[in-house]
């Protein structure tokens, strides 16, 4: 892309990030006149730059929004809601005309004439009068703001108006500035202009005023010109001043910050990082040597080493002010949506946080903020029927402490109510009732943050879509963080974010298994434990062939690293003790067995090949202190490998013994002899209907193509022992003959494929609470149920898989079913 | 007439092996591999160079040459690729040769698949022959014949371990 073009896009959208801010503050004090102006010269530049580039459309748009602007600054028009509203969706599409420009490089298809139609519109209403910064109610020349870029012509102090900005100013000024007397004359010394006059070639105050009085009165020449009339200064002490102050304007806007391409800094980090590995190993070898000058040099080379580390960490810091500053205009946009009345409340704004971190909870905040607004505070009329002020609060702060990033949205809404994030989630199948009231109040807020709970009443385009808060969570712990939630009723809500203050070293922990070291992060870690072989022989058991462990009264599925990764078995010095990592992620725990537990440590993360993507459990390298190098482990895919924690169903085996009612949706089917059986629906991927003719036969089975996979197809009746062998003689000429439509259940897996289990009919859903299961009626059959006033079979799902399994392997081993039943 | 080009070479099993000597990073003695388990064999693992993480190509592995039992320390030798360095395997380190490319000729369907996949050229030496690689065709895995084992490999684990 042109260069041009390019800074072009990067100073436009850091403005129109300020203007969203200046048009919400301005609607809280609309007569600010320098917000006005400052909103007035970001659209006008944007304007002049697109002329230029030949962005017409943007141009006309801006145009549009100058010309209302310029109105609204010289004070003939009031800035009413509509104004603000229009002008912020100006806004909103030149930004959207940046964006597309950024990805095609010019304007696209983006229609916007009603948008202009409409400011321009607005443009032409007269002010009410009701504004007083415009005391003199002169009548003032239209406004020539639209005029392009004042030239460098009109720039020396005789453009410098009197009611010119005190300060941001660019060196350009628009003429059509109309003199407000009032106020300059508190205001001499804080001019630019004036105050420099006065303070460099002693003009007194009084003349400067009487020049200003002039102005005021008609005298069409600048401040410049009349003083030297006057007497009182020279022109070339004029042309002096004016050259100085502009220089040092210029001076101010360059200095303080220059550009740099993010990549040069990940650049920079990667090399700083491995000085410091170098480092490290140097010290090693010069504490070996005993040389004493080569010690002090070493030692020398580590504190430089330290010292640039810290820098260059630091460049990549932002401030969250940087966030923050895009917070206003969501509040404003939602509240008013939505009819409440929210202030928002920022502290801690200088908080520096990596500007890859930064980005990422850039969403999660959003989403957290727009909940609290929606969900959180009250309706105007609520609030005062309680008590409260009309205005509810959203406070925003962030801050460091211990060593990571800490943000809290804070609102004093409703608060939520924990009994009803806990029946909801039990109603949505997410926990059972049982588990549920085992936990904390604490811990059932925090329900808030599984997927698929919403708890608002109605779902409003804000929120409450039941997608949300997990998204938040997700997003957070992906970058290491951590999210909590706090509540009290009618008092708020607080969302507490903790999130590591870099992602350039991560603190891990190093395990060794067979003869690998592997690197597991600390934010996934949640608890080491080295068990006695004896007692590892009582915590440790087989469900369904998989291996759980008893961990504080929760079963956690158990992954021997070595097994997992199908490593040869190393030295282990301590064979009879059983180390386990227990680790989580995304909500889930699992216990990690590995060999040994090696030490923590501050690694950097480096992507690994491509190549190695298939096997999908490493999250990258890193170069430990010693110079060998660990593969990071992808805590998550692990998880997932490692299967869910029992199912609801064990659940409800489980249970039997208490009284408590357990809650199921059962997808409910009609059996071959028109039975009715029940499968959880947390089993069921997706109800279809496939042709016959998507039945293929391969070696003795069928399979389906689906989504791109070939899934085994399995009919119910096949899962019902006794009718199974008759059936198999018939399954050949059905599968040919018959036409028409199947109807098919595709049963998920955590540890499998995917199956797609053929059935006679789908009779519907059904929400159920049951105490116990009753004993299976035969095999294939988990146990009897009453559901709606009859008899159904919950179908053993898992024997559906360790049977397509065992078939696999070749062997239709019923043994292992019976196995699986028995249990 | 065109002019020489410089090839470095290699030895696999006693066959000599060339790549253009501007995409050799550096040749370098045998570094510890950290095995990456569940990785094709192609692929045994990674090393540190420096603290730069390269992924190693068990270079006979990939052109399906069997592995003969080799008394000496293999060598590693970086090559320069469109997809980063690849840090290549081989048994031992040949000369740099000027070949004028009036000697290439196509590679013989003699060649096994494995091998003639990757090869650009076969050059007549004095005394051998030297088959001219191209590692861009090297470092992809699982295209062509001869080395689709790479994929079964990298695949087989997963279906294993459900």
């Amino acid at each position: 892309m042109d260069e041009l073009v390019k800074d072009f896009l990067t100073e436009s959208s850091e403005n129109l990030d300020r203007l969203d801010q200046d048009f919400v503050k301005l609607e809280g004090e609309p007569e600010n006149r320098e917000l006005l102006k400052s909103i007035f010269r970001t659209i006008h530049t944007i304007k002049g730059t697109c002329g230029f580039l030949g962005f017409a459309k943007l141009e006309a748009l801006t145009h549009a929004g100058e010309s209302l602007l310029s109105r609204l600054r010289d004070g003939e028009l009031d800035l009413t809601e509509e104004c603000a509203d229009s002008l912020l969706e100006m806004v909103d599409a030149v930004r959207g005309y940046l964006q597309e420009i950024e990805t095609t490089e010019n304007e696209g298809g983006r229609d916007t004439t009603e948008l202009i139609a409409r400011l321009k519109k607005l443009q032409e209403q007269h002010a009410t009068g009701g504004t007083t910064a415009n005391p003199a109610g002169q009548a003032v020349e239209p406004p020539k703001a639209s005029e392009p870029v004042a030239g460098e012509k009109g720039d020396h102090v005789a453009g410098e108006h009197a009611g010119a900005p005190v300060k941001n100013d660019p060196p350009h000024k628009d003429k059509s500035d109309p003199p407000k007397h009032k106020k300059i004359k508190h205001e001499v010394m804080a001019k630019k202009i004036g105050g420099a006059l006065v303070r460099k070639a002693s003009v007194s105050v009084d003349d400067v005023l009487r020049a200003l009085q002039m102005q005021e009165e008609g005298d069409p020449r600048k401040l410049g010109e009349i003083l030297v009339g006057l007497g009182a200064i020279t022109q070339q002490q004029v042309d002096d001043i004016l050259r100085e102050t502009k220089a040092e304007e210029g001076k101010e806007a360059k200095e303080a910050t220059i550009r740099v391409d993010v990549n040069l800094l990940e650049k920079q980090m990667n090399l700083v990082s491995e000085l410091v590995l170098l480092r490290n190993r140097l010290l090693q070898l010069a504490l070996e040597t005993n040389e004493r000058n080569l010690n002090a040099t070493v030692h020398g080379l580590n504190y430089v080493t330290s010292e640039l580390r810290k820098n260059v960490m630091k460049t990549r810091m932002q401030p969250v002010s940087q966030l923050f500053d895009k917070l206003p205009r969501i509040v404003r946009d939602v509240s008013k949506d939505i009819g409440k009345k929210v202030r928002l409340e920022t502290a801690g704004g200088d908080t520096e946080l990596d500007k890859s971190l930064l980005e990422a909870i850039k969403d999660p905040v959003t989403h957290i903020l727009r909940n609290s607004i929606d969900h959180g505070i009250e309706t105007p009329d609520n609030r005062r029927a309680i008590g409260k002020p009309d205005e509810g609060v959203v406070r925003v702060r962030a801050f460091h402490e211990g060593g990571s990033f800490h943000l809290e949205v804070a609102d004093d809404g409703s608060g939520i109510d924990a009994e009803r994030v806990k029946n909801k989630a039990i109603e949505k199948g997410l926990v059972t009732a049982a588990n549920a009231d085992k936990l904390t109040e604490a811990e059932r807020l925090n329900l808030i943050f599984l997927p698929g709970l919403s708890t608002a009443a109605r779902v409003t385009n804000v929120s409450g879509r039941g997608v949300g808060m997990d998204v938040v969570k997700t997003n957070i712990e992906r970058i290491g963080g951590r999210a909590k939630l706090e509540s009290e009723r009618s008092k708020g809500t607080t969302v507490r974010l903790e999130i590591p203050l870099t992602l350039a070293t991560i603190p891990a922990l190093t395990v060794v298994s067979g003869t690998s070291v592997f690197a597991i992060p600390q934010a996934a870690l949640v608890e080491m434990i080295a068990l006695d072989a004896e007692v590892a022989a009582k915590q440790i058991e087989s469900i369904d062939g998989v291996s759980v462990f008893r961990f504080r009264g929760t079963v956690v599925p158990l992954l021997c690293l070595r097994g997992e990764l199908k490593l040869k078995k190393g030295a282990n010095p301590d064979g009879c003790t059983i180390n386990l990592v227990v680790v989580r992620s995304e909500g889930r725990q699992i216990a990690l067995q590995v060999d040994s537990v090696r030490s923590t440590e501050e690694i950097v993360i480096k992507p690994l090949d491509k190549r190695f993507k298939s096997i999908a459990l490493y999250a990258g390298a890193a170069v430990l202190g010693d110079g060998r190098v660990a593969l990071i482990l992808d805590i998550a895919a692990l998880a997932r490998r490692a299967g869910m924690v029992p199912t609801e169903v064990q659940r409800l085996e489980q249970s039997d013994a208490s009284t408590k009612k357990i809650k199921l949706t059962l997808l409910l089917m009609g059996g071959p002899d028109g039975e009715r059986m029940g499968m959880p629906l947390e089993r069921v991927q997706r109800l279809e209907e496939f042709d016959v003719a998507a039945k293929e036969p391969l070696a003795g089975k069928f399979v389906m193509q689906y989504r791109g996979e070939i899934l085994p197809v399995v009919s119910l009746v096949d899962l019902l022992d006794e009718r199974r062998s008759q059936r198999r003689t018939e399954e050949g000429r059905q599968g040919t003959e018959l036409a028409g439509k199947i109807s098919a259940v595709v049963v998920k897996s955590e540890n499998h494929k995917d199956v797609i289990l053929e059935v006679h009919r789908i009779l519907g859903i059904v929400k159920i609470e049951v105490e116990k299961l009753n004993p299976p009626s035969r095999a294939g059959v988990r146990g009897t149920l009453v559901v709606q006033e009859r008899v159904t079979e919950l179908l053993e799902m898992d024997a559906l898989f360790s049977r397509l399994q065992d078939e696999a392997e070749g062997e239709p081993a019923m043994a292992g079913t019976e196995a699986a039943n028995g249990r | 007439m065109a002019a020489n080009r410089k090839y470095a070479t290699f030895y696999l099993n006693g066959i000599s092996f060339g790549v253009p000597v501007e995409k050799v990073q550096e040749v370098m003695e045998f570094h510890e591999i950290t095995a990456v388990p569940l990785a094709p064999s192609v692929l045994p693992g990674i090393i540190n160079l420096r603290g730069q993480i390269l992924t190693t190509m068990n270079l006979k592995a990939r052109l399906n040459l069997p592995e003969e039992e080799n008394a000496a320390t293999p060598m590693m030798i970086v090559v320069r690729t469109s997809e980063g360095p690849m840090n290549l395997v081989v048994d031992r380190i040949g000369n740099v040769l000027d070949v004028d490319p009036e000697q290439f000729e196509k590679p013989t369907e003699t060649l096994k698949p494995g091998v003639r996949a990757v090869t650009t050229h076969v050059c007549k030496m004095e005394d051998r022959l030297l088959l001219l690689l191209d590692t861009e065709k090297v470092i992809q895995l699982g295209d062509q014949e001869g080395h689709s084992s790479g994929t079964i490999e990298a695949q087989e684990p997963k279906a294993a371990s459900k």
